[in-house]
């Protein structure tokens, strides 16, 4: 043979690899495989903003998922530095509630939770159990919420909490319908390592509604609740950790004397124009929009809204062309509202786990075009579960599917796709409080 | 029985006026050889040319023609009445034979069975200057001559050979040649007929040769223009345009149709290249002949399909064979080049024509014609032109003497901060253990590195302690010696391999390259000393495997009868250069394992490219069995690191390198360069690859098969570069530094070779792109120079000032109970040897400070250090919080997470980035018993809030920790009735001494020992001591003597025989 074919065949070689490591390029992993689903060694579970004496008191409340027990090493951090711990080991799918005001006296909470191994959830209480939130289970770098206000009759607070051993700083700016600010007080702010504290958002914005907070950790991470008293409607509200383009709110009220209004804030500069998808029943309601100016707020009112029949629970998606922070405020005409956040879109959920009410709504809608299957399984039971198939952006009642569901025994949700789970507690008007849903991993 | 030789017929083609008749039909008449008969064949009016051939030669046939179609057609008629010749001797009438022509010619025709015989064809007004030997032509149908013109016979063409063209004026044909291929094409009414003819002739088997003895004079009057064409389709083309028409026609038809399409293509592209010169020129004449010759072709579409179906049917060769006949490359481009150069551009494309003062002095240049014409005016010269003349630069002794002296000086003034400046912890810059500790690393039966482990040390640690011993113990000098000395080194490495293929200047010049291949630059950048070992000693090593695999041009001699081992002259035996080329290999692999993939890639790329190009000379045929040999006997000198491989199991492949991250990884533009950092990244990285590319293409001869293997070697080790980078090869990923090591041995390899071919091997072919090539590589080397002088700045060739592993030294804890630092990062960028926690991160430990010599090398194996990576990675998958207290048993206070070697200081220090996982941040943040102490652009640091030391203790009734003992000794007071926890691995190799008794010991489960120490009263002193067989020790020991035996073989023995035997003066000789 001649040197024409070698030289030939080494250029095909070197093409082939060349073309294959090209269009396949590697990129730095930002998670590895078996996160949190293989036997997770221990576990954190962190909770803050839990409201002290001078409101109702709230609790947290612990959910064994796994089929054995856990032990839980817990402190209660109150806003004062002070820390008290207890251990507790909890059988399986049991669960276990604790009021820190009974071991620490404070304005705000936080509780850390240690555990030996995985499975547990929490969620955090209001006393009036009118607003539910999940605990995290790690901390984050960044957090956005909207929908505050410091109008009269009314208080707001970002409770954080820093569950690392570092010390955090952060800066939070505001956002309203008046504009954007960096207030002096809320730059630089330092927490202390496994320390709590509150920032009183009335100290910078003064009898405003509709107040958007960005939250930016420089150093550690860091736990981030808004807790909001809007005339004695306590809420806490879970947040994002970064704003999005899209946001699933599944049930929202239209109830006859309740309010629903969603919330918007756009924190970049470019204006958000937001289109809000309205799914009730068999009505075709045509979409809604906002316009938000850069670093600003804005707000449509879902119920009522002469457009959306009163006809029970409406899913409303959001899609705007920057991203945004949502947050759905929902209460009685006429009355302080609690704020939630939109339900994130996730592989796998519980519900039933501080209720003991039950629930009046369970729905969860499928984010996505492609049909999914959902499974939903009691804790604890040994039965074949049961399967649940959504059409694409299609939505389901659990609780007509499930029916044990709306008693508020603990369900374990989970599909291979994602899909988003919203929940309401019985009220009156029905719909006014929206809770969110504990993570299932 | 009569023995008459062969009748030939002579048929003269006479056109009147037709000058030289006379002369031409009495030269025939002269003829010796008995057997020829004469026939005129006339255009025109047939009484004049009758009686003027009565006037000669009564007895010669004459037949007119009404119609002039040209010398073929009358060729053709002139065959067609004659019966019973032989041959035909096809004749111009313009040409002088002498007496012995015709026999000569027949004599060759039988000799060598050719079908055509053309003769010596010289000047007609002067014999002694030579106008044909015989024509070659190119696959685009251009004729050329064999000969200079103008060429002085001096007898150096009497030479019989085979052409491809018998040039028209005289030529025997075998006559059932000439009646099978059909004779002339009667298309071709002038100009092209003999290139034609010949084209079929050779494409149907015949052979075409010269019979320099018979010797003819030819006028050329009508090629000249002395003499007007009147033959029919003639007269409105000029000479140029019938040329280049039939050239195509030939072309056209004369190929294959594939090929034919696609040579036609290329002539295409070439034309226009020439009609555009030819527009500058203001060369209508040129432009109308090459458009006239296309359009004519068009209208001869028809013919041309009738000619190639013709020549199917006769054909014997294939296009390759034909081709193979002809002259490479495309000749009229050639020509324009070489007057481009030689002449300029005027010259070239025909604006200046030459003057009769200028021909006399440049008696080539022949301006326009020469470029791209044919006309055979243009072969008339007065002298021959000398031969191009070798350049002289860098040819003389002097002249390289001279150059490797500024070479040195421009070596000595860029590494001028690495002689006495500060090195900073990257790489494997670690500070050296002094001489004496570095042997007891060797020997040690505990090593520090991880958490401990009791594994035989690696055979570095010998190496190093035996380098050591030449500088005196300062161990502090090896660093600098390899940073400094490597490349220098690597670059007469490289001049060795080139040596005997190359003239000296080429040596030069691949060592030169050497020295700028980026890769040994950017070692140095980045501190990485093993792999600058294999730098220095890959050209050495490739060259003993080139010669033990008998490469061509490498053994210089046969290897001789076998010699026993330690005699005289064992060294030279086959025997001695194997194992010499495993000692090489072992040295290499000592502080760089992956030495021995590369080793391995070269012996592959040998043997596959003997696959494809087999040397016909060479008698090596088992490249399998060498790679076994020299695996096994390396795996034999490094003994202890190939216990640590044998029980490191899955973890074996880490001995070549560890996991990179992909995404750290150099795109496959910058593996082609031969990049891995910031040296050589820009354009003219670019450079030494387009040389080393051009010169694997211009290679001939032996330096061709030499190129051929390291083209192959260089396209391997870059497909197991990135194939490997990417994980598709699973955890097998040799260093991609030492590959790409062995990849710059190849380029500067080529460009060494290249140069060769320069000044040898382009000599020897006609000018072509071969030669635009060597104009490229020489601009190419010079141009990639300059960059490599902008690195001489910082006189330390990048190399950072400082490092962030020692910008971390005020973070260190309280000494009591030792600490540990934990090193997380790529693994190019750990200041020391590590192990594998997922790809893209490695993870290595220092003790009690910064990474010193204790850790400079580590096996494979990790040992108890197991349990520090599976916490690691149980971080990284979200499967703890609680890390810090994962790693408290070891007494991990501080994790440093490195993005960088070192600090980027803008303006100041440029340093590669290679970033952890992204989820190694996010993980770590995660965790609640880690604090974040320090972040920067290159480092994060965490401390442990829940570190207690490597050796802690815990009082009776409490279950918290302490420190205890010293970070240097490991001894001092404890508690009676405590527990003494010691993060040292492997946990039976040591025993906790508590007033002269041992402790009792156990495990718990853990990696970690746990001794109770006795109750009783007041404090009472412990110690931990080291409790282990030195099994180490004797593998060390072992080790060293196998080396000593080797070393010693090497003749040695032998003339140590008087330590044995007492007896002096005696010389051993060989049995």
């Amino acid at each position: 043979m001649r040197r024409g074919p070698l030289l030939i065949a080494c250029a095909v070689v070197l093409a082939a690899v060349g073309v294959a490591v090209t269009l396949r390029p590697a990129h730095n992993p930002s998670a590895y495989p078996g996160g949190g689903a293989v036997a997770p060694q221990s576990t954190a579970l962190y909770c803050t903003g839990l409201p002290g004496d001078a409101h109702r008191p709230g609790r947290v409340t612990f959910l064994n998922t796994a089929a054995s027990a856990r032990s839980l090493e817990i402190e209660v951090v109150a806003d004062t530095g002070h820390v008290a711990s207890r251990s507790v080991t909890l059988a399986a799918h049991t669960r276990y509630a604790l009021q820190p005001t009974s071991l620490e006296a404070g304005t705000f909470y936080a509780v850390l939770a240690r555990v030996a191994g995985g499975g547990v959830v929490a969620e955090e209480a209001t006393g009036t159990g009118a607003a539910v939130a999940p605990c995290a289970s790690a901390g984050t770098t960044a957090w956005s919420a909207t929908g505050f206000s410091t109008a009269v009759g009314s208080s707001a607070y970002v409770s954080v909490f820093n569950p690392t051993a570092t010390a955090a700083v952060f800066n939070v700016s505001l956002y309203s319908a008046a504009g954007f600010s960096s207030p002096q007080a809320f730059q630089g702010v330092s927490v202390p390592a496994h320390a709590e504290l509150y920032l009183d958002l009335a100290r910078a914005a003064v009898d405003l509604r509709g107040i958007g907070v960005s939250l930016r950790v420089l150093r550690g991470s860091l736990v981030a609740v808004g807790v909001e008293d809007a005339a004695g409607t306590l809420s806490i509200n879970p947040g994002q950790a970064s704003p999005a383009t899209r946001a699933h709110f599944p049930v929202v009220t239209t109830a006859r004397g309740a309010s629903a209004v969603l919330e918007v804030a756009d924190p970049g500069p470019t204006p958000a124009v937001v289109r809000v998808s309205v799914v009730l029943g068999s009505y075709r309601i045509a979409d809604q929009f906002i316009d938000v100016a850069p670093y600003s707020t804005g707000a449509l009112a879902l119920t009522p809204n002469p457009a959306i029949p009163a006809a029970g629970y409406a899913a409303v998606s959001v899609r705007a062309n920057v991203p945004v922070v949502t947050d759905l405020a929902t209460g009685a005409a006429g009355a302080g509202s609690a704020l939630s956040a939109p339900s994130a879109p996730t592989t796998s959920a519980v519900v039933g786990g501080v209720t003991s009410g039950g629930y009046d709504a369970l729905r969860i809608v499928n984010p996505r075009s492609r049909a999914i299957t959902v499974r939903v399984i009691a804790l604890g039971s040994t039965g074949s579960p049961a399967r649940l198939r959504l059409a694409g952006h299609g939505v389901v009642d659990l609780a007509t599917a499930v029916p044990g569901a709306r008693s508020g025994r603990p369900y374990l949700l989970s599909s291979r796709r994602p899909f988003v789970l919203g929940l309401t507690a019985p009220s009156r008007p029905a719909g006014i409080v929206v809770l969110a849903p504990l993570d299932g991993r | 029985m009569e023995n008459r030789a062969p009748a030939v017929v002579a048929v003269v083609v006479t056109t009147p006026p037709g000058p030289g008749l006379e002369a031409t039909l009495a030269s025939l008449v002269a003829q010796d050889y008995s057997e020829l008969s004469v026939l005129v064949v006339a255009h025109g009016e047939p009484t004049e040319v009758s009686e003027r051939v009565a006037s000669v030669d009564p007895g010669v046939f004459v037949k007119s023609l009404e119609e002039n179609r040209g010398f073929g057609a009358a060729c053709n008629e002139g065959a067609r009445l004659v019966e019973g010749a032989a041959f035909f001797l096809f004749c111009h009438d313009d040409v002088r034979l002498h007496p012995d022509v015709v026999s000569r010619l027949v004599e060759a025709a039988y000799r060598t069975n050719a079908g055509i015989v053309t003769p010596k064809i010289v000047d007609y007004d002067d014999e002694m200057v030579l106008v044909h030997v015989g024509q070659t032509a190119d696959r685009f149908g251009v004729v050329r001559d064999r000969i200079e013109r103008g060429e002085v016979d001096h007898g150096q063409q009497d030479l019989e050979r085979d052409v491809f063209v018998a040039p028209g004026g005289v030529t025997l044909v075998r006559a059932d040649l000439f009646g099978a291929l059909r004779g002339f094409d009667p298309a071709l009414s002038l100009l092209g007929e003999d290139l034609d003819l010949c084209w079929r002739a050779q494409s149907a088997g015949a052979r075409i040769v010269v019979a320099p003895l018979a010797v003819v004079a030819h006028r050329e009057s009508i090629a000249k223009g002395e003499r007007a064409s009147a033959a029919l389709g003639t007269r409105h083309a000029s000479r140029a345009a019938l040329r280049r028409r039939h050239q195509l026609l030939v072309v056209a038809s004369g190929w294959h149709r594939r090929n034919a399409l696609w040579i036609l293509a290329q002539l295409a592209v070439l034309d226009l290249a020439e009609t555009l010169v030819a527009l500058a020129g203001a060369d209508t004449e040129r432009v109308g002949a090459i458009a006239h010759s296309w359009g004519w072709l068009l209208v001869q579409r028809r013919r041309v399909r009738a000619r190639r179906r013709e020549l199917e049917r006769q054909r014997v060769l294939t296009d390759a064979e034909l081709a193979r006949l002809q002259v490479a490359g495309a000749s009229r481009a050639r020509e324009f080049v070489v007057r481009l150069v030689r002449e300029g551009f005027d010259r070239a494309r025909g604006i200046v024509p030459p003057s009769p003062a200028a021909s006399l002095e440049d008696d080539h240049s022949v301006g326009f014609a020469a470029a791209f014409s044919e006309l055979e005016e243009f072969d008339e010269f007065i002298e021959p032109a000398p031969p191009p003349r070798p350049s002289r630069m860098l040819s003389s002794f002097r002249s390289q003497a001279l150059v490797v002296a500024l070479a040195a000086i421009v070596w000595a003034i860029g590494a001028r901060n690495l002689v006495a400046g500060h090195l900073p912890i990257v790489g494997r810059l670690a500070p050296l253990d002094s001489w004496w500790s570095t042997w007891r690393h060797f020997f040690a039966s505990w090593s520090s590195a991880g958490v401990g482990t009791g594994a035989p040390a690696p055979p570095g640690f010998g190496v190093l302690a035996l380098a050591g011993t030449f500088v005196l113990g300062r161990m502090g000098v090896l660093a600098r010696v390899a940073l400094v000395f490597a490349i220098p080194v690597g670059a007469i490495g490289m001049g060795r391999l080139l040596r005997d293929k190359v003239s000296n200047r080429a040596r030069l010049i691949g060592a030169l390259a050497y020295a700028a291949v980026p890769t040994g630059l950017n070692m140095v950048a980045q501190g990485r000393l093993d792999v600058l070992v294999v730098v220095a000693g890959l050209p050495f090593v490739l060259r003993r495997v080139f010669e033990v695999m008998d490469v061509p041009g490498f053994r210089r001699r046969p290897y001789g009868p076998p010699v026993p081992f330690g005699h005289r002259g064992w060294r030279t035996s086959e025997a001695g250069q194997r194992l010499m080329l495993v000692m090489a290999c072992t040295l290499m692999c000592a502080f760089a394992p992956a030495a021995l993939v590369a080793v391995g890639l070269v012996i592959v790329g040998v043997a596959l490219a003997r696959w494809f190009e087999p040397d016909a000379a060479s008698g090596f045929a088992h490249p399998w069995r060498l790679l076994g040999f020299v695996a096994f006997n390396v795996a034999v000198l490094l003994l202890p690191l190939s216990v640590d491989v044998a029980v490191a199991g899955s973890r074996a492949p880490a001995v070549f390198g560890l996991a990179r991250g992909p995404w750290n990884v150099p795109g496959f533009s910058y593996l082609l360069r031969g990049v891995d950092g910031t040296f050589g990244a820009s354009w003219w990285g670019w450079l030494l690859v387009g040389a080393a590319a051009l010169g694997a293409v211009l290679c001939r001869g032996e330096r061709r098969a030499v190129a051929s293997k390291l083209v192959v070697v260089a396209t391997l080790t870059l497909a197991l570069a990135a194939l490997s980078g990417h994980h598709w090869l699973g955890s097998f990923e040799p260093d991609l530094d030492v590959l790409l090591a062995l990849y710059g041995v190849c380029l500067a390899s080529l460009v060494g070779l290249g140069v060769g071919a320069l000044e040898t091997d382009l000599r020897a072919v006609g000018f072509g792109w071969r030669q635009g090539a060597a104009v490229l590589i020489v601009s190419v080397l010079v141009v990639a120079v300059v960059p490599f002088l902008a690195a001489m700045g910082s006189g330390r060739f990048d190399l950072p000032t400082s490092s962030v592993a020692e910008s971390l030294g005020s973070l260190a804890p309280s000494r009591a109970g030792g600490y540990r630092v934990l090193w997380l990062g790529d693994p190019s960028v750990l200041p020391t040897p590590g192990w594998t926690v997922v790809p893209g991160l490695a993870l290595a430990t220092s003790t009690n400070g910064l990474p010193g010599g204790a850790t400079a090398f580590v096996g494979p194996d990790a040992g108890a250090t197991d349990a520090l990576i599976g916490a690691v990675q149980a971080a990284l998958r979200g499967q703890t919080v609680d890390l810090g207290a994962l790693l408290a048993p070891a007494g991990i206070s501080t994790i440093v997470v490195l993005d960088a070697s070192a600090p980027e200081v803008a303006g100041v220090q440029r340093v590669p980035r290679r970033p952890v996982p992204r989820a190694l941040t996010r993980a770590l943040a995660r965790q609640g018993d880690l604090s974040l102490e320090l972040t920067t652009s290159s480092a994060q640091v965490y401390a442990n809030s829940l570190f207690h030391g490597v050796v802690a203790e815990s009082t009776p009734g409490s279950t918290t920790l302490r420190p205890v003992f010293s970070a240097r000794r490991f001894a001092g007071p404890l508690e009676p009735g405590g527990t003494v926890v010691a993060g040292l691995a492997p946990a039976d190799a040591f025993a906790l001494v508590v007033d002269g008794r041992a402790a009792v010991r156990t495990t718990q489960g853990e990696w970690t020992p746990f001794y109770a120490v006795p109750a009783g009263a007041g404090r009472v002193r412990g110690a931990l001591v080291v409790e282990r067989f030195p099994l180490n020790g004797l593998l060390a020991l072992v080790t060293l003597g196998i080396w000593a035996i080797v070393a010693l073989g090497f003749g040695w023995i032998q003339r140590a025989e008087w330590l044995f035997t007492g007896r002096v003066g005696r010389r051993a000789r060989p049995r």
